[in-house]
């Protein structure tokens, strides 16, 4: 069994879990009742977003000093998987907006920083899709830098911007204890699916350079 | 490989989420709530004469009214994990065959070029 391939078995085991601890152990909110149990994956995908980003970030400033492919490649992988990621949070949120607050959508602090963050991300990939392969990498990267600047502005925006409908980052902390225990398993299993889909998808890179070398040699032999 | 591997747990994963959704989601109904849903029925019910009968068709409507609020409640409960599942297992099944259609094109070019050679 390759690695990926244990990540892969592990996170979905621990999907698994976090399910039955969710449905199972986690006692049931007594204002939103069954619709509570949205968040422990809404909110697993968000600080997963961070965490994609966050590499996409560190792997862009890997690239510009060094000038490595592998960094570029997997700041590019990333961030893809954090714009999935990224769709979680946006589909599951709405849904529990509409019950909450009886709109699909609200441009308060927290949904319109994250939207735009997203939405820097969905730029990195359309930059890389429009520019020629040397220029792609660097400005790619650079934009990669700079969204990443968005994270904290997100994360604390319901403290910077007062009014806001999303609870303080408080709020997780001060759970009961079973309902933070579902939520931290929820957090580990999508963060090890993270982990999966960023080793699959970097191997499919690296399959497409080698797909380009090959046809490289084809080329120059005829 | 990885697809067949992925459908596999997919559908493995649908048909116990499937069925642990349809079965063991607890029925949770607060003393609130009951109050609630006993003074909206009243309201809407028409019967003053007989207590018992009154008391029957409040409670039976209250039950409709619980009945009817819990279904809404997993309605959307259901609705975000399928999207969920959903999201997660086409983006894995989008990079399996991508893999797959990789790896195909690969050992095409390799066996002409050791043709060739």
């Amino acid at each position: 069994m390759t690695r990926t391939q244990l990540i892969g078995l592990l996170s979905t085991i621990f999907l698994f879990v976090a399910i039955y601890f969710i449905f199972s152990f986690a006692e049931i909110e007594m204002t939103m009742l069954e619709v509570q149990k949205i968040f422990y994956f809404h909110i697993s995908a968000a600080i997963t977003v961070f965490l994609a980003f966050g590499v996409t970030c560190i792997f862009s400033i890997l690239y510009l000093i060094k000038r490595g492919d592998t960094y570029d490649t997997i700041a590019l992988v990333s961030t893809e998987i954090g714009i999935v990621f990224g769709v979680v949070v946006f589909t599951t949120g709405p849904i529990w907006a509409r019950f909450a607050w009886n709109t699909w959508w609200n441009w308060e602090p927290r949904l319109t920083s994250a939207l735009i963050l997203w939405l820097t991300y969905i730029g990195y990939l359309i930059l890389r899709s429009a520019l020629a392969e040397e220029k792609k990498r660097i400005y790619s990267a650079v934009l990669g830098i700079i969204g990443f600047l968005n994270v904290p502005i997100v994360y604390f925006s319901v403290e910077l911007w007062q009014g806001g409908l999303h609870p303080g980052t408080a709020t997780k902390m001060n759970l009961p204890a079973t309902m933070q225990t579902a939520w931290l398993i929820s957090w580990l299993a999508l963060t090890l699916l993270y982990l999966f889909l960023l080793m699959f998808r970097y191997r499919a890179e690296q399959m497409k350079l080698e797909l380009g070398t090959i046809q490289y040699r084809q080329m120059n032999e005829s | 490989m990885y697809k067949g591997l992925w459908i596999t747990v997919l559908i493995i994963f649908g048909i116990f989420f499937g069925l642990f959704m349809l079965s063991q989601i607890p029925v949770a109904i607060t003393q609130d709530e009951v109050s609630t849903a006993v003074s909206d029925a009243i309201a809407e019910t028409d019967a003053q004469v007989d207590e018992t009968a009154v008391e029957q068709i409040v409670t039976q409507k209250a039950l409709e009214i619980l009945e009817a609020r819990q279904k809404r409640r997993l309605k959307f409960l259901v609705s975000a994990y399928f999207i969920i599942w959903l999201i997660f297992g086409l983006y894995v099944l989008h990079l399996a065959k991508m893999q797959e259609q990789l790896h195909k094109r690969i050992e095409q070019l390799h066996s002409s070029l050791q043709r060739k050679e």
